[in-house]
């Protein structure tokens, strides 16, 4: 192989790598630039993101104000940025302890065939078969009335994250409940449990690694699905209240808008939580590749 | 190994095809290629609600949609028309103590029926159906809603087929609008089981229209009745179709289409969305219903009081802190700025009709607020910009001035509302936090353990109606005998607990006379009772607004009848 | 493996059972009530709310009204709504089809988009069509659903044209702008009202948006599977062993991989079937589509039990069903798996 065809082929490596960690690298920029503007909001706006300005009701986006002003005539940007505060950190808390439950319980019951595995998911059915809204509207009534500091810290997002979390592991235990069952008959971990590693070494090394691809895909987008809830859980009551901004209810209270010609009140927040969705499935998607055990990306 | 950058032909034609297949199918199917269309479609009003009615049975109905369809094809002896008056549908004329209708102690009432009048199955209308509609709502069986004033008629006789003499055992005021909707008795059933009757979804009536199709969730069709008495003069249009749209934003997005004619229930805040639709016209008119603020003077700790005067809310108890809160509240820069200036500032609980009550707007008054609070024992001692009881009445030494506001969550309009109120009070040292729940939760039922019932709240924000007679809402939302307690098995309004012994006595005198004048200046004093010691305190009167396209023609906004009261007169353009 | 089956089965009694019982339960709890409408009406005395409450069966303590439920359900009698005061099999029987027909419809074309873009998308991974496949179908899967439809209607129904008179002439210029004119698609509903005969086409032209939504919206889950499966199975050591051989890529590995990588596609879909069922509430509000998901959440807001009760159950069998079958189906495709 001559110098100068090295030298080709290393440059074509590259740029597959990059068309492979290419949107990832975008998606975590975009994902840091939001979270970044969220937390610093309060330093460098000139607004509040609760005080009414009626004098600058419905503006359309300018220098001044450039997502635009609400109904209220407060500043869109500085709202969209002090509201991602909360679905952000309700997004990922409640993505997260759902996907813990449901890797939890998913593992148990993989791994102990029989009644406990049975047990884990008969639960699930009836987790999946209970109604939903006549759950979430109990939950919003009962856990209001528990006065445990816990509940009510951060403006009940505690609350939220909990009830969100609560009910959405069912899909992620049966996921990853199925990813085991098969991935504990193949060699390798046969192989491991004959030369005596432990069971839970077994699952951390060996099985969760493997059956964690389709799960990561699932969490970016139960992200998403988390910041649209919290803002159904406004709506029954439990949620994050007025005047306090969280993408969901910004955006909920803009549906109205559209058609009245105040289309940057729904454009904005709805681009905000699009924009950090895609990136966290680019970053999932990278991710997904970086731990894959079995796939060493772009060059094979 | 793997070719990962280049890309295979045969992808580029899978994604095309599946492109052009989708484009295929879309344009594949104009619009009416496949239908063969009637030469003359027919004249056809949609008229659009976000709700769809349970069933038309006029007793069993509770929803206002529900009206909106019945009185379509169902009539009443007596109509009320946009100015609240009332004209005769089914009898001959509206009966007084002049034409010897009404008896002077108005215990009595007699009707002259028209002999004109045929069902739309083509059985003669007689007294007969009025004598069956009377057994049929005061019977115990029949699940039958409302019973209020029917079990006051103590006699209900036809004299002949056409002549009815109703007598009553007590006073009821509003007793003339007691037969609006007629029953036939050939076409309903044994009233035990009313809730079964196959009227209830197929009514027949006496009205304009008759009910051609009902399919659930989605319209109801109703086409011309051809035994209306004014068939085939009226009605002017081949089809009503009631069409159910499941959200105001949908609704008001198929208007612009042109898809419905008629989109009923707006508010204020819809106004300048349809200012510049050169083919939509809003028709709006002052109504009953008054958004209000409803404090709590009871102590919000404690279950249904019934004692609230020895167990006075800490911090609403006094009167000071309740004045203080309306002179602090710019109810005219709300209705300037959120509702556009398209309604008015309400002043007392009956705004509109012959009862009215003259009260004067309250005055915006911040300094006189905060004197009131200074005097009532409230200040800031710790300068948060929240002022604590240092010497209150009714609260511990220190309690901040902290008031919980709640409203049906999921409107925008209160919402914002609830906003600037809250930023109003904190510039006279009150600080309100908002903790909004679904409607059916703040309506509550008392065996549910609704906190508006059980007195669990400090502020609430809503919107009631009155009907043409306003004795039921008065009654219920301010005599005290009306508090909601584990004695009366949680009935009544009166959720403020507020206990006036002069307005309830004004209160009784206004619901056992005929005689209007008396009536009149009894309400009247229970609204200056009210405006000086604001169990309530009224923000803005809420319009009736709908909206519908020009093509329409004879759509009469009538706030105390169902909108639907004139629709053999609509037509279209 | 029969055995497995048989045990199952034997659950699904009990399961049933527990299931109505915490619905009811849950139902009972919840604020509101079935009564809650007439809280507002003045004209309601004391009285007549205790006789409501006595004729509709609500007065009694609620374990008596579970077992007053369980004993008809058990003849076949799934009683009456307490709103409409239709039986609840009417209600439910009425709305179904509606919902199957949109759900239906979407999922065949769903399938019928993602499954063959994910095989490609997998082959040809991180082409620049691949990369735009996965960008959109991200896009349907973050865009928020009740925006998409307010944005649908707008631009078919508000925005386009089609002239309604045929001598008009058809012409590009007239999408937005004619003389006599209605909306290019329809924005809600399910068929022209009152002008009777079958209409197919018109049908099918209500049907075009929201299955189209439906459709945007739920292809990237499918198309992103079966990629993800796909490249499992094509980066799988058997098909490396059998690139080693030489064998063509196109021609022969890649139906193999297709077969294989299908299983855990075919598992999924049994699991999402119970879906048709129970409707997709914001897709039918938006487009005026009268299916199951309205009626739930109107049953779920009036407390009205009987219909709730009816459709929990049903879904939860449903559920139930399709988990067993989704697990014999994954223990018969993949020999690995094995139930004891």
């Amino acid at each position: 192989m001559s110098k100068t065809f090295a030298v080709i082929r290393k440059n074509r490596q590259s740029w597959r790598d990059w068309t492979a960690h290419g949107p990832a690298v975008a998606g975590g920029t975009l994902l840091l630039l939001i979270v970044v503007g969220c937390t610093t909001v309060s330093w460098w706006s000139p607004y509040s993101s609760e005080k009414s300005n009626m004098s600058e009701r419905y503006l359309a986006p300018s220098w001044r104000h450039p997502m635009g002003t609400d109904g209220l005539g407060r500043d869109l940007l500085t709202r969209v940025l002090y509201g991602g505060r909360i679905s952000l950190v309700v997004g990922v808390l409640a993505t997260a302890l759902g996907l813990t439950l449901g890797t939890g319980l998913g593992s148990l019951s993989g791994l102990q065939a029989g009644q406990v595995d049975n047990l884990v998911m008969r639960v699930a059915d009836v987790f999946l078969a209970l109604p939903r809204i006549v759950i979430l509207i109990l939950m919003t009534v009962y856990l209001r009335q528990i006065d445990l500091p816990l509940l009510q810290r951060g403006g009940g997002v505690v609350g939220i994250v909990l009830i969100l979390g609560l009910l959405s592991w069912m899909g992620v235990a049966r996921q990853v409940r199925a990813q085991l069952l098969v991935l504990k008959e193949w060699d390798f971990v046969l192989a491991a449990q004959a030369v005596g590693v432990s069971p839970t070494g077994v699952l951390w090394r060996h099985l969760l690694p493997n059956a964690w691809t389709p799960v990561i895909v699932a969490a970016s987008l139960r992200i998403a699905g988390a910041v649209m809830a919290e803002s159904g859980l406004s709506f029954l009551g439990f949620g994050v209240q007025p005047p306090t901004p969280t993408w969901g209810n910004i955006l909920t209270n803009g549906q109205d808008e559209l058609l009245k010609g105040h289309f940057w009140l729904v454009i904005f927040p709805g681009l905000m939580i699009f924009i950090t969705v895609i990136s966290i499935n680019f970053l999932g998607d990278g991710l997904r590749d970086a731990l894959d055990p079995r796939r060493t990306m772009g060059r094979k | 190994m793997m070719k990962q950058s280049t890309f295979h032909p045969s992808m580029w034609r899978v994604l095309l095809l599946t492109g052009l297949a989708l484009v295929a199918v879309a344009c594949q199917v104009p619009p009416s290629a496949l239908d063969s269309e009637p030469l003359e479609p027919p004249t056809q009003i949609v008229y659009a609600m976000y709700q769809e009615p349970e069933q038309l049975n006029p007793f069993l109905a509770s929803q206002t949609v529900a009206g909106e369809v019945r009185a379509l094809v169902v009539e009443g002896v007596l109509g009320l028309d946009p100015d609240g008056l009332n004209y005769p549908e089914l009898a001959t004329r509206v009966p007084t103590v002049e034409n010897g209708g009404v008896s002077a102690d108005g215990l009595t009432l007699k009707y002259e029926l028209r002999e004109d009048v045929l069902w739309s199955d083509g059985e003669p209308f007689t007294c007969d159906d009025l004598l069956f509609t009377f057994e049929a709502a005061v019977d115990p069986d029949s699940g039958a809603v409302r019973r209020t004033g029917w079990d006051q008629i103590e006699s209900v006789n036809c004299t002949d087929d056409f002549n009815i003499t109703i007598q009553f055992a007590e006073f009821y005021a509003p007793f003339l609008g007691l037969f609006y909707a007629i029953l036939p008795r050939h076409a309903t059933g044994d009233p035990a089981e009313m809730t079964q009757w196959p009227y209830n979804r197929q009514p027949v009536g006496t009205g304009p229209f008759q009910l051609v199709e009902w399919v659930s969730g989605d319209h109801i069709l109703l086409e011309p009745n051809p035994n209306y008495r004014n068939y085939p003069t009226q009605p002017f249009v081949d089809q009503i179709v009631v069409r159910i749209v499941p959200s105001r934003e949908v609704g008001k997005a198929l208007l612009r289409s042109g898809e419905i004619h008629i989109l009923r229930d707006l508010t204020e805040a819809d106004t300048p969305e349809f200012a510049d639709q050169e083919n939509i016209r809003l028709h709006g008119r002052p109504s009953s219903r008054t958004e209000r603020l409803l404090l709590n003077l009871a102590d919000p700790t404690l279950d249904s009081t019934d004692r609230p005067q020895e167990h006075p809310h800490p911090l609403l108890g006094d009167v000071r802190v309740r004045q203080a809160i309306e002179l602090a509240i710019d109810k005219q820069f709300i209705v300037d700025n959120l509702l556009y200036g398209a309604t008015v500032v309400a002043t007392s609980e009956i705004g509109l009709g012959w009862a009215a009550c003259d009260i004067a707007p309250s005055d915006y008054d911040p300094a006189l607020a905060k004197n009131l609070l200074t005097e009532a024992g409230f200040s800031d001692g710790d300068g948060d910009g929240i002022r604590e009881c240092a010497g209150c009445a009714h609260a511990a030494a220190g309690t901040p001035l902290r008031l919980k506001i709640q409203t049906t969550s999921g409107n925008q309009l209160r919402e914002d509302t609830q906003v600037l109120l809250a930023e109003m009070l904190a510039e006279i040292g009150v600080e309100l936090y908002i903790e909004n729940v679904p409607s059916s939760v703040l309506f509550g039922s008392w065996s549910n353990g609704a906190f508006r019932k059980h007195g669990n709240f400090d502020i609430l924000m809503y919107t009631t109606t009155d009907g043409i007679d306003p004795h039921r809402q008065m009654a219920s939302y301010f005599h005290s005998s009306s508090m909601p307690t584990a004695a009366n098995g949680g009935v009544g309004n009166n959720y403020s607990r507020w206990i006036n012994p002069v307005a309830d006595s004004a209160l009784d005198v206004a619901g056992s006379t005929p005689e209007t004048e008396l009536r009149i200046e009894a309400y009247q004093e229970v609204c200056e009772l009210i405006d000086a010691e604001l169990p309530h305190i009224y923000l803005y009167e809420r319009g009736d607004l709908h909206a519908a396209l020009t093509s329409v023609i004879g759509f009469k906004v009538n706030p105390w009848n169902n909108e639907t009261w004139n629709a053999e007169e609509w037509s279209l353009n | 493996m029969k055995a497995y089956v048989v045990r199952r089965l034997l659950q699904v009694l009990p399961l049933l059972l527990l299931i109505s019982l915490l619905t009811f339960l849950l139902a009972d709890a919840a604020p509101g009530g079935p009564l809650a409408a007439y809280a507002e009406d003045p004209d309601l005395a004391p009285e007549d709310l205790a006789r409501l409450e006595a004729q509709l069966g609500l007065a009694e303590p609620g374990w008596q009204r579970y077992g007053y439920w369980l004993g008809r359900i058990m003849l076949g009698d799934w009683g009456h709504s307490l709103v409409t005061h239709r039986p609840v099999i009417l209600e439910i029987g009425e709305r179904l089809p509606r919902t199957l027909l949109l759900m239906g419809v979407s999922l065949v074309i769903t399938l019928a988009v993602a499954l063959p873009l994910g095989i490609l998308t997998a082959v040809h991974q991180y082409s620049l069509p691949d990369h735009l496949l996965t960008l959109a179908a991200f896009i349907g899967q973050a865009v928020p659903v009740f925006w998409l439809g307010l944005l649908l209607i707008t631009i078919f129904s508000v925005w386009l044209h089609y002239p309604v008179s045929p001598s008009q002439g058809f012409a590009w210029f007239h999408l937005w702008d004619c003389g006599d004119c209605a909306p290019l698609l329809p924005g809600g509903g399910m068929t022209p009202i009152g002008r009777g005969g079958l209409l197919l086409g018109a049908r099918l032209r209500h049907l075009l948006l929201p299955v189209g939504m439906l459709t945007f919206v739920s292809v990237g889950t499918y198309l992103r599977f079966m990629r993800g499966q796909m490249l499992e199975v094509l980066n799988s050591d058997y098909m490396r062993t059998a690139r080693a051989k030489g064998l063509p890529e196109h021609r022969v590995l890649v139906p193999h991989a297709v077969k294989n990588a299908l299983l855990p596609v075919v598992t999924v879909l049994a699991l999402d079937l119970p879906g048709l069922f129970g409707g997709a509430l914001f897709t039918e509000t938006i487009f005026s589509w009268p299916g199951m998901g309205r009626l739930f959440y109107r049953s779920a807001q009036r407390v009205d039990f009987p219909v709730l009760m009816g459709i929990v159950l049903i879904n939860a069998a449903l559920i139930i069903f399709f988990n067993l079958v989704a697990d014999v189906l994954y223990a018969y495709l993949d020999p690995r798996v094995r139930y004891s």
